[in-house]
């Protein structure tokens, strides 16, 4: 059989017209630096030295030569200088290595809890538009009895309850972040039932996972991986608002939202200690969301051939 | 001859959404008791304007739509309620051929993947790969096989419907109901796509339901030719006779077909006014508030089907009169 050169799909043309999108694809790039960030903290701040040759005269530094629990009480709110590029907050610590840690916890709080509502919404938004009567009768009083609750009145109080913890933040935020998803999901599914490539398949005699999962799903992904990239900035927010008010993770673990609560007692003395936890989660939501609507415009309908 | 398919007294409604709290449930009765049977091998034809309730019929003969009451015998096996699990074989043996090429392709699949679920759905195997299995659709409808790896978006409306036949006929199936096949085409896309069914109908002897709101479409391609009106059949002819219809309906949907020939004065019955609501068909029969030769007694009395002449079975009080004039 000769070779055919293969079309391109769908989401290769989504990434052609996001690209054209330069501010969007810039966000994008910011992202990965982030991840890699997040990922590589363990490499990025430690003291520790990263490499030294055979006699040990030359050692390659880190390039944030800190961890970010390392204390010393003779640099206590020191502002930027050539060591500490971002400062010092009041025990000395170095603010760069804590945002560098921090950022784990934004993305993994970001990552995970959206992860988990992406799920279950998709799962319950599924049934309900897929299979209708009373399963959608189920699904949709359920999603109307959680939007009833204030989400971020709702995680406080679960938190008070089971203790603040980061995993307890992921899995709340997961389990009460999900009714937009499921919603989206509904509707969507609700459009493409009727939609003549799905009644086909069922004529084709194909199963109800093949029918949900092969044909209707790959046709309402595309909103949703738009709705979880702004729950990924939302969900990032509410961690550090968390945190802020002391609910988050235990003091000793740098986040965004912690060392910015830290720097409420210095605000006057030491502004580096406000000005980067905050300007770091501005920029960070900021960016998700340019990505997000970046998203938004290149699954934009006209673009559906 | 054997009869493949016997539909008897079919009924399907729809409730419509309540506008006010409290209001009564009001439906839509898109199919008020059909019955019509079908033998091996024949290609019959559905005809009527949309909102006959033609479409709402050829998808619960497929089983897309469960009827509220009445019977759908498939091979002596009444199929009308039966459960999806137990619809496997006759989903094998019972395709469907859309109206509308540009949604009845799923936009992210390739062609291959497209062409190639029938034969996965109903576990296929054989000695030929899949991909040489779709290589001989794509050649029977006569597309290049170098389609295989396109999207649907890459073709056109004629080569999408090709695709969309390929895929009906994929399992050879005993019957094909083609939903308004031609009516989003092109007139000359509409010729070949009629000779690629027909061709392939010879090849693999299948039988064809034909719904279609073009009398030239079933003229050309039907045996015999179902009238449908506000969800009831009015006339039953053979193709034959179509340009001697009995029925005053029927006249008036051969009148109103365009005709080339300048000098052909303009319909004489033309049909006047809009299909009655279905929600609330009349009362009598359903075509008086439009036929001219309506009588006191059509706005009361339901006119049974009555066979007349063998093979044309009308619904129509007067029309022995009617055909005198
Ligand atoms: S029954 Fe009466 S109204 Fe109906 S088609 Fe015949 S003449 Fe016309």
């Amino acid at each position: 059989m000769a070779t055919i050169k293969k079309s391109p799909s769908y989401w290769k043309m989504v990434w052609r017209q996001y690209r054209r999108n330069h501010l969007a694809t810039w966000g994008l790039v910011f992202i990965a630096f982030l991840i890699v960030m997040a990922l590589g903290a363990p490499w990025i701040a430690t003291n520790k030295p990263l490499w030294c040759n055979a006699s040990g005269s030359y050692c390659l530094k880190a390039p944030i030569p800190y961890t970010p629990t390392q204390y010393n009480l003779d640099e206590s709110l020191m502002p930027p200088n050539r060591h500490h590029w971002l400062g010092t907050d009041e025990q000395g610590r170095d603010v760069a290595a804590r945002m560098v840690f921090g950022s784990r916890i934004s993305l993994a709080v970001g990552v995970v809890a959206v992860g988990i509502y992406v799920a279950i919404g998709i799962l319950l938004g599924a049934l309900a538009g897929y299979y209708g009567g009373w399963v959608d009768q189920v699904v949709s009083r359920a999603i109307e009895i959680m939007i009833c609750f204030p989400t971020f009145f709702l995680i406080l109080t679960l938190l008070a309850f089971l203790g603040p913890s980061i995993y307890n933040i992921m899995i709340i935020i997961g389990l009460t972040s999900w009714t937009g998803i499921a919603r989206l999901v509904r509707g969507e599914f609700l459009k493409l039932k009727n939609q003549d490539f799905v009644q086909a398949a069922i004529a084709l005699g194909a199963s109800d996972s093949r029918v949900i999962f092969r044909h209707m799903l790959p046709n309402a992904l595309a909103p949703v991986l738009v709705s979880a990239t702004f729950g990924v900035a939302a969900a990032i927010l509410i961690e550090s608002g968390l945190s802020f008010l002391g609910f988050g993770v235990p003091p000793h673990i740098p986040s965004w939202g912690s060392i910015l609560s830290q720097s409420q007692e210095f605000m006057d003395i030491a502004w580096w200690l406000t000005l980067v936890p905050g300007a770091a989660i501005f920029i960070t939501i900021t960016v998700y969301n340019i990505v997000g609507e970046g998203l938004r415009d290149a699954i934009d309908p006209r673009l559906k051939v | 001859m054997s009869k493949l398919l016997t539909i008897s007294d079919l009924y399907k409604s729809f409730p419509i959404r309540r506008s006010k709290l409290g209001e009564k449930r009001r439906f839509v009765h898109a199919v008020r008791g059909v019955s019509f049977d079908v033998a091996e091998g024949e290609t019959v034809g559905i005809i009527g304007e949309s909102g006959c309730g033609k479409t709402t019929l050829g998808r619960m003969i497929v089983r897309l739509l469960k009827p509220d009451s009445g019977r759908i015998l498939y091979n002596d096996v009444d199929i009308s309620q039966k459960p999806a699990k137990a619809l496997h074989e006759f989903r094998r043996d019972v395709q469907i051929i859309f109206q509308d090429p540009f949604a009845s392709l799923n936009p992210r699949m390739t062609v291959e993947q497209i062409l190639g679920e029938p034969f996965i759905i109903h576990g296929i195997k054989r000695r030929k790969s899949r991909r040489e299995l779709v290589a001989e659709l794509l050649q029977l409808v006569n597309l290049p096989e170098s389609s295989m790896l396109k999207y649907p978006h890459e073709f056109s409306g004629g080569q999408r419907q090709r695709i969309g036949i390929a895929r009906a006929v994929a399992l050879k199936p005993k019957l094909i109901v083609a939903d308004e096949p031609l009516s989003a085409l092109d007139v000359t896309i509409q010729a070949e796509i009629i000779a690629l069914m027909q061709d392939i109908q010879k090849k693999f002897g299948m039988t064809i339901l034909m719904i279609t709101h073009d009398m030239k479409v079933v003229a050309n391609m039907a045996n015999r030719i179902l009238v449908m009106y506000l969800g009831q059949i009015m006339e039953e002819l053979p193709a034959s006779q179509i340009l001697t219809p009995r029925h005053p309906y029927t006249m008036a949907l051969l009148e109103a077909v365009p005709v080339a020939d300048p000098r052909r004065k303009k319909a004489m019955v033309p049909l006047a006014g809009d299909v009655p609501s279905a929600v609330t068909p009349p009362r009598g029969c359903p075509f008086h508030p439009r036929c001219p030769y309506k009588q006191a007694r059509c706005e009361t009395e339901d006119p049974k089907l009555r066979t007349l002449t063998p093979g044309n079975v009308v619904a129509c009080h007067f029309a022995e009169e009617i055909a005198k004039r």
